[in-house]
């Protein structure tokens, strides 16, 4: 009998502890996923200010660039706009940012910023894009910065305290 | 010929707005075939030119000719024309906007008129585009065949210095691209041989580079300087490619002349357009009058649109001597 409740015991701290885990990791991966934002948003500057490559190859480009999550919203919507459904680049980057956002670690906020990039995307000069970027990048750096802090007072919490949730259950239990 | 206007549509379909091509893909064949021009202007009515005649189109892709049937093109509609020709980034389109015109794959070309924004002076881009003007390319491969025996100097195997000199949309430019081709792949058949052509399109017009891709076939032994200055461009090529043949479009700024001047006495020849009706327009033109004086050009050929665009009206020498006028049977 002791031994089934030793197992059971294991399971409860295991699945919890597990649980702790996987919020831990969503800390963690949602300032990353918004410093890789800021850095295919510079490459994209760089493209458009240097090399005036057209939307759909510089999207391409800085999609095939990372494996993450965040870059696949870059090369839905350069397949988006390279089909000939008649897309504008702002409906492709928010039909692809829609599709995509599900399986990122962003937010609520993360999205607006992101949606509001898409407003008048490629529909201007360079400066004026220069600027557009500039300032989606300005509003991703304050949220990665917040997802930071977040991310300092809860991650430890979330990675521990699974487990010390576990052992309490267990140890009420017992 | 039917199949390449087809093909000049099919290719314009997918760049439009979609309500514009709800519209163009229930045009009646009759216009779909001889389709020229389609003008976008905002809260205009949509009109299409076919055949050198002008209609206006409803909703149902009919022709109409009162205004209060036509379907009047909405300002959503040019957005998302302009949009999609950009491919999504008319930031990549800064020089066209400039020169007022985007070349489109399959050589069709867009001409842009919205307001202008000024930076000391000179144009530095164009915003809130209100007009489109798609005109759909054709190229008339033999349009130039009847002015070969003219223009080429048989003994020295080179054409002679030409200008081919028509009033705007006579076909100046699908004649001398046809030159230019036939130069290009050489005449078997005159035993005249194939020469290296160098083209300077200015205006994206000639070839109709899409990304440095010409557009239409101007034969194996061509070089395009896509969108250089004429000045520039006739004496970079002249220097790196060592053309045969040099041609460029629509010549008649001080400094066009003052390089074809550098141009003719270095064994190249030189094929020209510029715009006039008749020899006293011409001979106004203040820089090729001079040119006219100094004899530049061996051969002048004036075009017109009196029976179809391309029509010949006359070939004359450097010394004005009529070499075949109108008279004489096309």
């Amino acid at each position: 009998m002791s031994l089934f409740k030793l197992i059971g015991a294991f399971l409860v701290i295991f699945s919890t502890g597990m649980a702790g885990m996987n919020i831990a990791s969503y800390y963690s991966l949602r300032p990353r996923q918004l410093r890789a934002l800021q850095d295919a948003l510079q490459m994209l500057d760089t493209e458009i200010m240097y090399g005036a490559t057209p939307l759909p190859a510089a999207l391409r480009k800085i999609g095939q660039a990372g494996d993450t999550a965040v870059s696949r919203i870059f090369s839905g919507a350069a397949a988006l706009l390279e089909s000939s459904w008649g897309y504008t680049a702002g409906e492709a980057w928010s039909r692809a940012l829609d599709e995509e956002i599900g399986r990122t670690a962003l937010n609520g906020d993360d999205y607006a910023v992101l949606r509001a990039f898409g407003e008048g995307l490629g529909a201007s000069d360079r400066q004026e894009q220069h600027k557009k970027i500039a300032l989606t990048s300005l509003n991703l750096r304050k949220e990665e910065e917040k997802a930071q802090r977040e991310r300092e007072r809860n991650e430890r919490l979330w990675r521990y305290g699974g487990f010390l949730l576990g052992i309490s259950i267990v140890l009420l239990l017992l | 010929m039917h199949g390449l206007m087809e093909g000049g549509i099919c290719q314009i379909l997918p760049l439009v707005a979609p309500a514009l091509k709800a519209i163009f893909e229930r045009l009646p064949s009759f216009i779909v075939e001889g389709l020229e021009e389609i003008r976008l202007r905002r809260e205009r009515p949509l009109a299409v030119r076919y055949h050198q005649e002008e209609c206006f189109l409803n909703i149902k892709g009919e022709p109409v000719h009162a205004l209060s049937e036509a379907y009047l093109v909405s300002a959503e509609d040019i957005w998302k024309t302009l949009q999609l020709i950009s491919q999504g980034s008319l930031y990549a389109y800064e020089e066209e906007l400039r020169q007022g015109f985007i070349t489109l794959p399959g050589g069709h070309r867009v001409g842009l008129a919205g307001r202008a924004v000024l930076d000391g002076g000179a144009l530095k881009t164009m915003r809130d585009i209100s007009s489109l003007n798609i005109r759909i390319a054709r190229a008339v491969p033999g349009a130039a065949r009847h002015l070969l025996p003219f223009v080429l100097n048989f003994q020295e195997r080179r054409p002679y210095h030409t200008l081919l000199v028509s009033p705007p949309r006579a076909g100046k430019t699908t004649i001398l691209r046809d030159l230019v081709r036939s130069l290009s792949y050489g005449l078997p058949a005159l035993n005249f041989p194939g020469l290296s052509v160098g083209v300077v399109d200015e205006r994206s017009e000639l070839a109709a580079c899409f990304q440095g891709v010409p557009q239409h076939d101007l034969g194996p032994r061509v070089d395009v300087l896509d969108c250089c200055p004429k000045a520039v461009g006739m004496v970079m090529l002249l220097r790196s490619m060592a053309p045969q043949v040099i041609a460029t479009d629509e010549i008649g700024r001080s400094e066009d002349v003052a390089a074809l001047w550098e141009m003719v006495n270095t064994g190249v020849s030189i094929l020209a357009t510029a715009h006039a009706s008749c020899w006293e327009e011409l001979e106004q033109r203040p820089y090729l009058r001079e040119l006219i004086e100094q004899r530049v050009f061996q051969r002048y050929v004036f075009l017109s649109r009196r029976r179809g665009p391309g029509t010949l009206e006359g070939v004359w020498d450097e010394n004005k001597r009529l070499l075949r006028g109108v008279n004489v049977s096309v």
